[in-house]
């Protein structure tokens, strides 16, 4: 049986064997943490030499990610899509970035008086959030000045309870522009966090000033548009101006021509008149003597005829005479001779009436008349008989150009300034030579003998008396249109 | 995880327990193959997680405290190996906004293209930061360890609200860190 010395000794030999083992455990150890220590020095010193490489790497994986993003939005950007498409676009990929965040946007003038939206994300577009106006004042004095940046927002948005119902997150990072010139849009992103790379948010911070430059390009475009429709339009103007410049200026030289002409006709036409009435009175006496020596003349057969005669030649002369008065009158009412007539207050209706009256033998065999006047038209300052003549001659030159039977379409109406008459046919129609010439004196498309080519002529010269304008449109085969427009009278005399 | 971590674990229960309850772990370990680690190494993370619900049931502890405590000792020994990295810094918001590069550094020394964890942080205000740890480590319970170590590091209280975890399904740690 051991004993208790022998029991001590093993205890001793076990303790001392523990204690060498636990030296060389810390003797193991430390041995392991210097060659661990050194492996560490090579490893720092291989990392060392790749740190650049494995550096650039991650930056550049880092990088491309990003760029996705940028490039992606830039593409966006540039394409035609609308303004409202390229905003939702850019809340969506920002929403992306930001682990789907919810986004929700204000657009306002006013603070006090905003318009809230809400981004859907399942059908890509931006729904109305609140029914009525909020005022965010409160929220976009938090922002101050800070236009086109990314800000946190770390003051909780209690103070606009309408707001914060739709909030979920105490923090949230919003972004501001103008939308127009003074038009703000202020974005608010509900995220639980803003632990993001610096990378990710210069990314945010270049995707919002990509996104507000392209904003201010399409503005930019669009008032270049603008602009350059405005020009179109000015320069149409201009045309049109400078056309009927120098359609004045040809019916200003034809008035001078036809007023010159006319005054040279005049004097013989008032002498030839004269005498002819004279030389009827000789032929008479002479009718007589002969009449009463007539059985002491021989029988002369050339004389007897020349008596029977003499009575209608000298009828057709001043019945020639007439005629050419009146052309000679007529070139005068062109030429403006005649602009002493006074204007008084008249009844376009009326006179639509009247003349209709008038021209009805004309107009009663092949067509029909549509007339549509507004009530209460006011009255126009105007020579009644002046009216009636241009109204007649375009209903009768409307029934000349039916060819069978037609119809014929005369309407009145006013806006606060003009008295506007348009007399449409559903005839032959012209071509652009005879619309060129309409309104010069003579021009006529009626076959010889038939028309003087003298009735638009002074319809013209009669609407320029009344300060009116008329205008023609017309399509061969079609019909044609002759718009008259008049200035109303003064408001004291214009209710009819 | 860097076997730096294991070996500072190793010591930690040593010293506090004794070398026979860190045999005692490793015996009931079935991922660990040996009660030694090298600390230049890289191990798989489920053996640390493992190795702290050991030592919870042995030592009848929660893994937080266990973390915690262990936070504290490893923290400094960390802090010793890459101090060059954060010597300015002198509060704990400082060193976290530093901390990412060293463990960047620590894991890429093992393995230059190893996957790094990120971890983000937002500074609410002069008390409070929210960070953000992502890792498909999921060794957030270590990260918050090492917090406590580094708050007492520097002589601060802190209080860490674990506001979203992987290991409760979410995409990524979201850690609140208020300083007293």
């Amino acid at each position: 049986m051991p004993n208790e010395s022998d029991d001590r000794l093993e205890v001793e030999r076990l303790t001392k064997h523990i204690t060498l083992l636990e030296k060389a455990l810390r003797d193991e150890r430390a041995s392991k943490k210097i060659a661990e220590q050194k492996l560490d020095d090579i490893y720092q010193h291989r990392y060392d030499s790749y740190r650049e490489l494995v550096s650039a790497l991650e930056q550049a994986n880092h990088r491309q990610a990003q760029l996705q993003v940028l490039s992606n939005l830039a593409n966006y950007h540039v394409s035609y899509n609308s303004t409202a498409e390229m905003l939702t676009h850019f809340l969506q990929e920002i929403s992306l970035l930001l682990e789907d965040a919810s986004v929700i946007l204000f657009d306002f003038k006013t603070p006090e008086q905003a318009i809230s939206y809400k981004l859907d994300k399942e059908n890509n577009n931006l729904v109305k959030l609140l029914p009525k106006r909020t005022d965010i004042s409160s929220l976009y004095s938090l922002v101050g000045g800070n236009e086109s940046q990314w800000q946190r927002i770390t003051e909780k948005l209690t103070h606009n309870h309408e707001i914060s119902a739709f909030l979920e997150h105490d923090f949230q990072l919003v972004f501001t522009y103008h939308r127009l010139r003074n038009r703000v849009n202020l974005v608010i992103i509900d995220i639980p966090h803003y632990c993001y790379s610096k990378e990710l948010k210069q990314t945010l911070d270049t995707a919002g000033q990509q996104f507000v430059s392209a904003l201010q390009k399409r503005s930019t475009e669009e008032k270049l548009a603008n602009n350059y429709e405005k020009l179109q339009h000015t320069l149409k103007k201009l045309t049109s101006m400078q056309n009927q410049l120098v359609h004045s200026e040809k019916m200003a030289s034809i008035g001078q021509l036809a007023a010159g002409i006319a005054h040279e006709i005049n004097n013989p036409i008032g002498y030839v008149k004269s005498n002819l009435s004279v030389l009827n009175d000789y032929i008479l006496l002479f009718n007589q003597a002969i009449k009463e020596v007539g059985n002491h003349l021989p029988e002369n057969e050339e004389l007897t005829f020349a008596q029977q005669d003499i009575g209608p030649l000298i009828e057709s002369c001043i019945g020639g005479v007439d005629r050419v008065a009146e052309i000679v009158s007529s070139l005068n009412s062109f030429s403006r001779k005649e602009e002493s007539t006074e204007l008084q207050p008249v009844s376009i209706k009326d006179i639509i009436n009247d003349s209709i009256k008038i021209a009805w033998n004309n107009i009663k065999y092949n067509s029909e008349i549509d007339l549509k006047c507004t009530e209460d038209l006011p009255k126009i300052m105007g020579h009644k008989g002046e009216l009636q003549q241009v109204l007649i001659n375009l209903i009768v030159n409307a029934v000349h150009s039916l060819e069978e039977q037609g119809k014929i379409t005369i309407k009145a109406w006013a806006n606060k300034r003009r008295v506007y008459i348009s007399v449409s046919d559903n005839g032959c129609g012209m071509d652009e030579k005879t619309k060129n010439k309409l309104f010069e004196p003579f021009f006529t498309t009626k076959p010889e003998g038939q028309g003087t080519g003298l009735g638009l002529s002074v319809s013209y010269a009669i609407i320029e008396h009344h300060k009116g304008e008329i205008k023609v449109e017309s399509t061969q085969g079609e019909g044609t249109t002759f718009e008259l427009c008049f200035p109303i009278a003064n408001e004291s005399i214009a209710i009819a | 995880m860097k076997g730096a971590i294991f070996c500072g674990y190793a010591e930690f229960i040593e010293q506090n327990h004794g070398l026979m309850t860190w045999l005692e772990i490793i015996d009931k370990s079935e991922l660990a193959t040996s009660s030694s680690f090298i600390a230049t190494e890289l191990y798989d993370d489920n053996i640390l997680v493992e190795l702290l619900t050991i030592t919870s049931d042995i030592l009848g502890v929660t893994v937080s405290e266990i973390l915690t405590s262990f936070g504290k000792i490893l923290f400094p020994k960390l802090m010793e190996a890459a101090k060059h990295h954060v010597d300015k810094c002198d509060n704990i918001f400082d060193f976290l906004d530093h901390v990412e590069n060293v463990i960047h550094i620590e894991v890429k020394k093992a393995d230059p293209l190893a996957y790094t964890p990120s971890l983000i942080l937002d500074k609410i205000s002069n008390n409070k930061l929210l960070l953000k740890y992502t890792s498909h480590r999921q060794v957030c319970f270590l990260a918050e360890g090492l917090i406590y170590g580094a708050a007492n590091h520097f002589n601060q209280q802190v209080t860490i609200e674990h506001i979203s975890c992987t290991h409760q399904g979410d995409k990524h740690c979201l850690m609140k860190v208020t300083t007293d």
